[in-house]
């Protein structure tokens, strides 16, 4: 029985065949890549590159950036991309990851953000997006594709187009999404794209990348080594050297090729019907039960399997802790660091229990999960 | 010694020299990735070593990956000279 009900932070376990390439380049030598005599890295590190490309259908692989994390990416664009006096147009469903360097970057006087409010269920409104945009000359979208606070599922595709209409580049935090649901770059008018590797895309934990369309420039968030240019004391301007200073993650970025190999080769389509399939048998267990309240939208089709769900008279952190303890189940309780999406949702700032099944359950582990919340609930209510 | 035989083609950038190496292999033309030559003037750290006969089938197919071939060079006496092929 897996009791790995954390997914939406890490997901676990992870295909056997990313295991192996991560083992396979620590015990076989890949080098440094771009400083060695052998370009096995370097190879290593297209291939892991081209391999994205065809899942997000990116045509040019040298406009993915490999970073630590979604954190890292996000960063990245965010302070390469926006200059003095810009404009931000936002939502109420960001995680930390954009609300927080947007924060500060507004703190500092650098720019002015607008935050447009979602839903109870944490959906945007195009009608509102475009009255934000109509309404003063915006510089960049930020939107998450997909909460992890409540599962709920933005239509990129009618929001990039709607983006579009303006002139404004989008960036797409795809933290959740990516690795869960089909996402095609070029269908959603995507201009910049963060995403984790150790999430839905099945790899290990300090990879991720960005995705940088070719019509966008930035500025390097560091500078130094690239092992190419050497001669130059400028940063290259040459992607994807020009945002890739410092040795990479080699072997965490083998284990997410092998991940993402795992994923185009089960088919992103046949890992969204599995996950719809697990949805809802979860949103009907959880109705269930008797003082639950479970967040998010009701069409399985529109949020992903993340559910987040508050007790009457029961404190989430408790909750979590009877879990953990008592039945060895693990989930997330608090904030999830996304305060304004539990504002969105009314959950502010008690937060919620998070349950989030990944890749691997079955249908039997969803119905023991079930099994141990109720359980817990009773336990906390005696 | 002179080896004509063989010469080096640096491309514009590593992306694209990698992007280069994957399209030989698929089409099973002869290269060895080098280090790029310290006398040649540019801006990529490795470089390919291919058959002096496959310079033109490079080149097109450079032309079809929309990748830039900043040039094919030989050595001679240890100088490095531009092919023209």
């Amino acid at each position: 029985m897996n009791l790995y009900f954390n997914n939406a932070a890490t997901s676990w376990p992870k295909p056997p065949s990313v295991i192996d390439a991560v083992r396979e380049t620590l015990e076989q030598c890949t080098g440094n890549p771009g400083r060695s005599s052998d370009n096995r890295g370097l190879r290593l590190l297209f291939r892991t590159r081209e391999a994205i490309s065809r899942l997000f259908n990116i045509k040019d692989s040298s406009r993915i950036i490999f970073t630590c994390n979604a954190t890292h990416a996000i960063n990245m664009g965010l302070k390469g991309f926006l200059k003095q006096g810009n404009h931000v147009v936002t939502t109420a469903m960001e995680h930390n990851a954009v609300a927080r360097p947007l924060h500060a970057l507004e703190m500092s006087g650098l720019i002015t953000c607008e935050v447009v409010p979602c839903s109870p269920v944490g959906q945007l409104d195009p009608q509102r997006l475009r009255s934000a945009l109509q309404k003063q000359k915006t510089d960049l979208l930020v939107i998450n594709h997909a909460s992890n606070v409540d599962g709920s599922i933005q239509d990129l595709a009618l929001l990039g187009s709607i983006a579009g209409e303006f002139g404004v580049p989008m960036m797409c935090d795809c933290s959740q999404s990516a690795g869960a649901v089909p996402l095609d770059v070029a269908e959603c008018n995507i201009s910049m794209m963060g995403v984790p590797g150790h999430k839905g895309l099945q790899g290990p934990t300090g990879t991720g990348f960005l995705y940088l369309s070719p019509d966008l420039e930035l500025a390097p968030l560091i500078c130094g080594g690239t092992g190419s240019f050497s001669e130059h004391l400028t940063q290259p301007e040459t992607l994807p050297d020009r945002f890739e200073s410092g040795t990479l993650n080699i072997h965490g970025l083998a284990g997410l090729k092998a991940g993402i190999d795992y994923i185009l080769q089960r088919g992103i389509t046949d890992i969204r019907r599995h996950e719809l399939e697990l949805i809802r048998r979860t949103q009907e267990g959880l109705n269930r039960i008797e003082d639950l309240t479970l967040y998010g939208p009701v069409n399985p089709e529109e949020r992903l399997a993340v559910f987040s769900v508050t007790v009457a008279g029961c404190d989430v952190a408790e909750l979590c802790n009877i879990l953990e303890s008592d039945h060895a189940l693990s989930t997330r309780a608090g904030l999830q660091c996304s305060p304004r999406a539990h504002k969105t949702i009314g959950t502010f700032p008690g937060g919620t229990l998070r349950i989030s099944p990944g890749l691997f359950h079955t249908t039997d582990d969803i119905d023991h999960m079930l099994h141990c919340v109720r359980m817990a609930i009773k336990e906390f209510q005696s | 010694m002179t080896t004509q035989e063989k010469v080096i083609v640096l491309m514009s950038s590593v992306h694209e020299t990698l992007k280069m190496e994957d399209a030989l292999e698929s089409r099973s033309i002869k290269f060895r990735s080098v280090v790029k030559p310290r006398s040649l003037g540019t801006d990529c750290g490795i470089a390919l070593r291919i058959d002096a006969d496959d310079t033109g089938r490079v080149r097109a197919i450079a032309g079809e990956l929309s990748c830039t071939v900043y040039g094919f060079f030989y050595e001679i006496n240890k100088v490095w000279r531009t092919f023209e092929g």
